[in-house]
C-alpha cells in the first residue's frame, strides 16, 4: 500500500511538460538572433535587412497560428492566408477613413478575422483530411474574390494605407526600429501564449483529438467544439499578423489572400518542422531568406525553390526541427555507445593487468596510466564518435537512431520502403 | 428487485440487406454483469456501437436509467455514465499512459476550455489517474507512451481509462481478444474484482471468461436474442446449442 502511494506521488510529480525545454531554448536562440539583427544591419545592407527581419517576425506569427491547427489539431488549413488579408484590409480600411488608431483598427482587425473564422470554421471543421483542405481553400478564394471586387478600396490594385496605425496619437510605429521590436515583442507574446495553450486542458484535448478522436469521444469530448475554438483562435492570431503586415507594407492587396500565400504558410510550418513551436518560426525565416536569395540569383527562382521543397518533403519530412531532433538523438545514441564501450574496454584492461606478474611495483602505475589514457579518449567527443562508429560497423545498425545516413541511404530507403 | 440500468426497446439496424438487429430487446440491471455471446456476424459489435452512440439504430429506443438516449452523441452518453473498451484497442498512442487516464478524469472534472494552466500539473487529475492505473497494475508504466505498451497492457489501460470515468455502465467489446492464456486469466481476475461496482455489458468469444464473469447471458443470433438467462440455463438451452454450437436441436 505504501509502495503504491509512493508510485502515485512519483507519477504525479513527473508529469509530462509541454512544450519541452529544448523547444524553449531554440526559441530563445531565435529571439536573440532576431533581436541583434538590427545591430548588424548597418554593415549588412541597412534598412533592407530590417524589413526582411520585420517580415520574418510577422510571418512567424502567422506560421505559429497555422501550427496550432496543423501540429496540435491535425487540421491542415489551405486557406490560412485569408486571415492575413482580412487583418490587413480591416486595418487599411479603418486607416482610409481616418480611423487608423490602435484602439479602433486593431480590435476591428481581430474581430473581422474572428468572425470570418467562426463563420467558415463552423462548416469547415465538420470535415477532416482532404475535405478540410478543399473547403478552407474554397473559403479563402471567396475572400480573395470579394477583395478584388472591393472597388472603393482599390479592388484588384489593392489599397495603400494613408499611414501606419498611430498609438495613442503618436506616430511611433513610423520609426522602423520601433516597429521591428514591437513585432518581435508580439511574436514572443504569441510564443509564450501558444506554449501555455498547448499544455493547458484545452491544448491537451486538441492534441488528443489529433491522436485518436474515437477514444476522445468515448471519454466524453465533443471534437467539433474544440476544433472550432482552435480554428477561431488561430484565425484571430493570423488576423493580428495580417494587421502587422499591412502596417509594415502600408499597403494591402487581394494577393495577400491568394492560395499561393496559403501554400507558402504551410511550407513555412513544414519546412521548420511541425510539432514544435520553434520550428515554424525558423521555417518562416528560412523561407523568406531563400525567397530573397534565389530571387536575386534568377528571375525564375520558383523553378529552384519548388524542387528544393520536393526534396525536403521526401528526405527531411520533419523539417528543420526534425533534422535537429534526429541529430540530437544520433549524438546521444553514439555517445552512450562510446561510453559503454570505453567502460567495457577499461574493465578488460584492468582484468588483463591484474593477471600480469608484479614487476618491481610496475603494475600499479601501468594500470593507472592505461586508465587515464582511456579517460582522456572517452572525454573527447570526436574519440567518442569514432568509438561509436566502430561499434556501428560491428553490426549495431538495428536501432532506428543509428540507421545509415547520407543521400544514397535516404534514396534507397525511400525507394524500397 | 434491482433497478434497470439500460434497456433496449425494439432496436433494429441493418446494413443494406444484412440485418444486425431485429426488434431487439435487452435489459442490463444496475450492478449486473451481462454477457452477450453469439456466432461471428451476429451483430454483437454493432450492438455495442449502437449502445455507445457510435452507430444510430434504424428504429427503436435505447433507455438509460429510464431516459431515452437514442439521439445523444457518444460524448453526451459518456457524461451520463457510459464507458467502453474497443475490440481493437483505442488509446492515444503519443500520450503517456498517465495522460491517457488523466484526460478521462479531466472530461468529468470541470470545463476543458481552460487555456493557460498546465494540465499536466493538475494534481487532482493525476492522482485519480494514478489510482486507476494502480487498480489495473499499470502504475509502473505510467510514464510510458501508450503506443509503446504491449497488447495486454493496452487492454488494461483501456480499463483504467474507463475506471477514471467513474462509469455506471461499462461496455466491453471482446476484452480478451488477442490476449494470451495468462493475460486472459489476469484480465478475468481484474474484471471479477470490479463486478458489482457498475453494470457491465460484455461481448466475448472466450467462454471461460463469460462463464466466470457473467450473472446473465444473452445469445445473439442473426440480430435476434434467442435466449437470456443465467449461464447454466443458457448452456443447457437446446435452441442455443443448435444455433451456436451447430448441433442438431
Amino acid at each position: 500500500m505504501r509502495q503504491a502511494r509512493r508510485v502515485i506521488s512519483a507519477g504525479a510529480s513527473a508529469a509530462v511538460a509541454w512544450p519541452v525545454s529544448f523547444d524553449a531554448r531554440m526559441a530563445v536562440f531565435y529571439f536573440v538572433l532576431i533581436a541583434v539583427l538590427p545591430l548588424l544591419a548597418p554593415r549588412l545592407g541597412g534598412g533592407y535587412l530590417l524589413i526582411i527581419g520585420e517580415r520574418a517576425v510577422i510571418f512567424a506569427i502567422a506560421a505559429l497560428s497555422l501550427e496550432l491547427l496543423i501540429g496540435a489539431g491535425g487540421l491542415v488549413s489551405f486557406g490560412h492566408a485569408a486571415f492575413l488579408g482580412i487583418g490587413a484590409y480591416a486595418g487599411g480600411i479603418a486607416a482610409s477613413h481616418g480611423l487608423g488608431i490602435l484602439s479602433i483598427a486593431l480590435p476591428a482587425a481581430l474581430a473581422a478575422a474572428a468572425a470570418f473564422a467562426l463563420a467558415t470554421g463552423a462548416i469547415a471543421v465538420r470535415t477532416r483530411g482532404v475535405y478540410f483542405i478543399m473547403i478552407t481553400l474554397a473559403f479563402a478564394q471567396m475572400a480573395f474574390f470579394i477583395a478584388t471586387s472591393l472597388a472603393p478600396y482599390g479592388g484588384d490594385d489593392g489599397l495603400t494605407w494613408p499611414t501606419r496605425t498611430t498609438v495613442f496619437g503618436a506616430r511611433i510605429l513610423k520609426n522602423e526600429t520601433v516597429f521591428y521590436y514591437v513585432g518581435l515583442a508580439l511574436l514572443i507574446l504569441t510564443y509564450v501564449c501558444l506554449g501555455h495553450l498547448l499544455g493547458s486542458r484545452f491544448g491537451r484535448v486538441l492534441r488528443g483529438l489529433k491522436d485518436n478522436d474515437t477514444r476522445m469521444q468515448a471519454i466524453g469530448f465533443t471534437p467539433y467544439l474544440y476544433r472550432l475554438a482552435a480554428y477561431v483562435i488561430a484565425g484571430t492570431l493570423c488576423g493580428a499578423a495580417g494587421f502587422l503586415l499591412g502596417n509594415q507594407a502600408e499597403f494591402v492587396s487581394p494577393a495577400y489572400m491568394h492560395w499561393q500565400r496559403s501554400g507558402e504558410l504551410i511550407i513555412m510550418v513544414l519546412l521548420g518542422g511541425s510539432g514544435t513551436l520553434y520550428g515554424p518560426m525558423f521555417g518562416a525565416l528560412v523561407f523568406l531568406l531563400l525567397e530573397e536569395a534565389l530571387s536575386h540569383l534568377t528571375e525564375h527562382w520558383k523553378v529552384v525553390l519548388g524542387p528544393a521543397l520536393v526534396l525536403m518533403a521526401l528526405f527531411a519530412s520533419g523539417g528543420i526541427a526534425g533534422a535537429i531532433a534526429g541529430w540530437r538523438q544520433r549524438r546521444g545514441a553514439l555517445a552512450r555507445l562510446a561510453s559503454a564501450r570505453a567502460r567495457s574496454a577499461r574493465r578488460h584492461l584492468a582484468a588483463g593487468l591484474a593477471r600480469l606478474p608484479s614487476w618491481h611495483g610496475l603494475r600499479q602505475p601501468l594500470r593507472t596510466y592505461a586508465a587515464s589514457c582511456l579517460d582522456w579518449l572517452a572525454a573527447r567527443t570526436p574519440a567518442r564518435w569514432r568509438a561509436g562508429k566502430r561499434a556501428l560497423r560491428r553490426g549495431l545498425q538495428g536501432s532506428p537512431a543509428l540507421r545509415p545516413r547520407g543521400l544514397r541511404a535516404s534514396i534507397a530507403r525511400w525507394w524500397q520502403p | 428487485m434491482t433497478a434497470t440500468l439500460l434497456r433496449l426497446r425494439e432496436v433494429s439496424k441493418s446494413f443494406g440487406a444484412l440485418r444486425v438487429a431485429e426488434a431487439l430487446e435487452l435489459e442490463v440491471l444496475a450492478g449486473e454483469t451481462h454477457a452477450i455471446i453469439g456466432p461471428n456476424g451476429a451483430g454483437k459489435t454493432s450492438l455495442i456501437n449502437q449502445i455507445s452512440g457510435a452507430l444510430a439504430p434504424d428504429a427503436g429506443h435505447i433507455l438509460f436509467e429510464g431516459r431515452d438516449v437514442t439521439q445523444l452523441s457518444t460524448a453526451a452518453r459518456a457524461h451520463l455514465g457510459f464507458a467502453r473498451s474497443f475490440q481493437i484497442t483505442q488509446v492515444l498512442p503519443r500520450f503517456s499512459a498517465l495522460e491517457n487516464v488523466a484526460l478521462a478524469a479531466q472530461a468529468r472534472a470541470g470545463s476543458s476550455f481552460r487555456f493557460w494552466r498546465p494540465a499536466a500539473a493538475e494534481a487532482a487529475l493525476n492522482h485519480t489517474a494514478m489510482q486507476s492505473l494502480a487498480m489495473v497494475e499499470l502504475a509502473e508504466r505510467a510514464q510510458a507512451p501508450a503506443g509503446t505498451l504491449s497488447h495486454g497492457e493496452k487492454r488494461r489501460l483501456e480499463i483504467a481509462i474507463a475506471l477514471a470515468q467513474a462509469p455506471k455502465l461499462l461496455l466491453l467489446d471482446e476484452p480478451m481478444a488477442g490476449a494470451g492464456r495468462e493475460e486472459s486469466r489476469a484480465l478475468i481476475g481484474m474484471l471479477e474484482g470490479l463486478k458489482g461496482r457498475f453494470g457491465m455489458l460484455l461481448v466475448e468469444h472466450d467462454m471461460e471468461a463469460v462463464f466466470a464473469l457473467a450473472d446473465r447471458v444473452s445469445v445473439l443470433v442473426a440480430g435476434r436474442i434467442i435466449a437470456t438467462g443465467d449461464p447454466a440455463t443458457v448452456r443447457a438451452n437446446p435452441a442455443v446449442r443448435a444455433a451456436y454450437l451447430g448441433e442438431a436441436a
